[in-house]
């Protein structure tokens, strides 16, 4: 499959990048942070409300040890998606709190604000 | 300015709660809250460990403000108001647990109510009308917006809840009463940040800069105005002590 071109951006939606940690005991895979996230979505906006987000959970950007993770979603949503993780309970019968650090426009400030990335090696890696 | 978030709502294990008041302490503070109240729960007969809150609080030396408030939870207005005017001097926060008409009805006509939590529950129907909304503007009386409600329902009970909810956000916000959001938090598992419980708001139909302001600064005026009553300089409503700078020249 060949990829669309990238839409000029007057046209794209417009992004915002959820910075969110997971409190607990434990740790989680990025497989089990993303399966709790989207039923939570889904349970409370249903399949139609949640197709509007446009949730992305980017795979590179998950750090399982400190459970520090980045949602891009549309920037309408933003508030709808904050209250879908803030009524996730358990993770696997875990308790856990999943809290938003912050919200950015762009993934590098995300980076550099949320994710210790500060000088070019960080970013290298 | 920074906003700072509160929480009025959180059981400790000595009343209904599951966690510790150290536990709580913690967890608020991991959450950026900057301002909690530990809520005793009280019903009909049994004693209330109000003063045993306080000194578990003073014991753990909180870096945040840590409040003593409690929950009164009756059937009955007779015993209502009998421990209002009991527990109103020990108690910083005074909740009245509503869901029944009348229990709802006589928070909101008694000014010595700081917050009527989740008039909702239990009921089919929101639990407050344009009267009773009229009435909590006119007494100060806070509606809560309850998050526990919606974090222990699911699918039909929570859509319910979150109907029933945003009737009450509507009304409360036409009349110009004011609204709390809290989150009833049983262990320190259910504790959640400000912005976190800001957009329960959202959800309800509430204005992002409006759902903050449930859980910033009307808490904060809130405590702010129980700060003045229990002051030494406080003797009535609308009557307090001013007192006059000595002069330097005599």
């Amino acid at each position: 499959m060949v990829p669309l071109k990238r839409l000029p951006p007057d046209i794209r939606i417009r992004e915002r990048y959820i910075v969110f940690s997971i409190i607990s005991e434990k740790h989680f895979s990025l497989e089990e942070a993303v399966r709790t996230i989207w039923s939570s979505a889904l349970q409370l906006f249903g399949e139609a409300g949640t197709s509007r987000f446009h949730i992305w959970i980017p795979s590179n950007l998950y750090n399982e040890k400190r459970g520090i993770g980045i949602i891009r979603c549309s920037h309408d949503y933003v508030q709808d998606i904050r209250a879908a993780l803030a009524l996730i309970k358990k993770i696997d019968e875990e308790q856990v709190i999943i809290r938003t650090l912050g919200v950015t426009g762009t993934i590098k400030a995300a980076k550099t604000k949320f994710l210790d990335k500060k000088t070019l090696e960080d970013f290298s890696n | 300015m920074e906003r700072k978030f509160c929480d009025l709502h959180i059981y400790s294990d000595l009343s209904i709660g599951e966690s510790s008041v150290k536990d709580i302490i913690e967890m608020a503070q991991k959450l950026d809250l900057s301002s909690i109240c530990i809520i005793d729960h009280v019903k009909d007969k049994n004693k209330d460990n109000i003063n045993r809150l306080k000194e578990e609080i003073k014991k753990q030396k909180p870096n945040i403000e840590v409040l003593a408030g409690v929950e009164i939870n009756t059937e009955d207005t007779e015993i209502l108001k009998r421990q209002i005017s009991r527990l109103r001097e020990t108690a910083d926060i005074v909740i009245v647990s509503g869901g029944s008409s009348k229990i709802n009805r006589a928070a909101v006509e008694d000014a010595r109510v700081d917050i009527l939590a989740h008039p909702e529950r239990g009921r089919r129907d929101s639990g407050l009308d344009d009267i009773m909304a009229r009435l909590a503007a006119k007494n100060n009386v806070a509606i809560e917006l309850n998050f526990k409600m919606v974090l222990n329902t699911y699918r039909k009970i929570r859509s319910h809840m979150l109907a029933h909810m945003r009737d009450n956000a509507e009304l409360v916000h036409k009349f110009g009463a004011p609204l709390v959001i809290s989150s009833g938090a049983e262990k320190a598992f259910e504790i959640r940040t400000g912005r976190e419980l800001a957009s329960l708001g959202t959800l309800v139909g509430l204005e992002l800069a409006k759902s903050l302001d449930c859980v910033s600064s009307v808490p904060e005026s809130m405590i702010a105005h129980i700060k003045k009553v229990k002051g030494e300089n406080h003797i009535m409503p609308g009557v307090e002590v001013i007192r006059k700078k000595e002069s330097k020249k005599r």
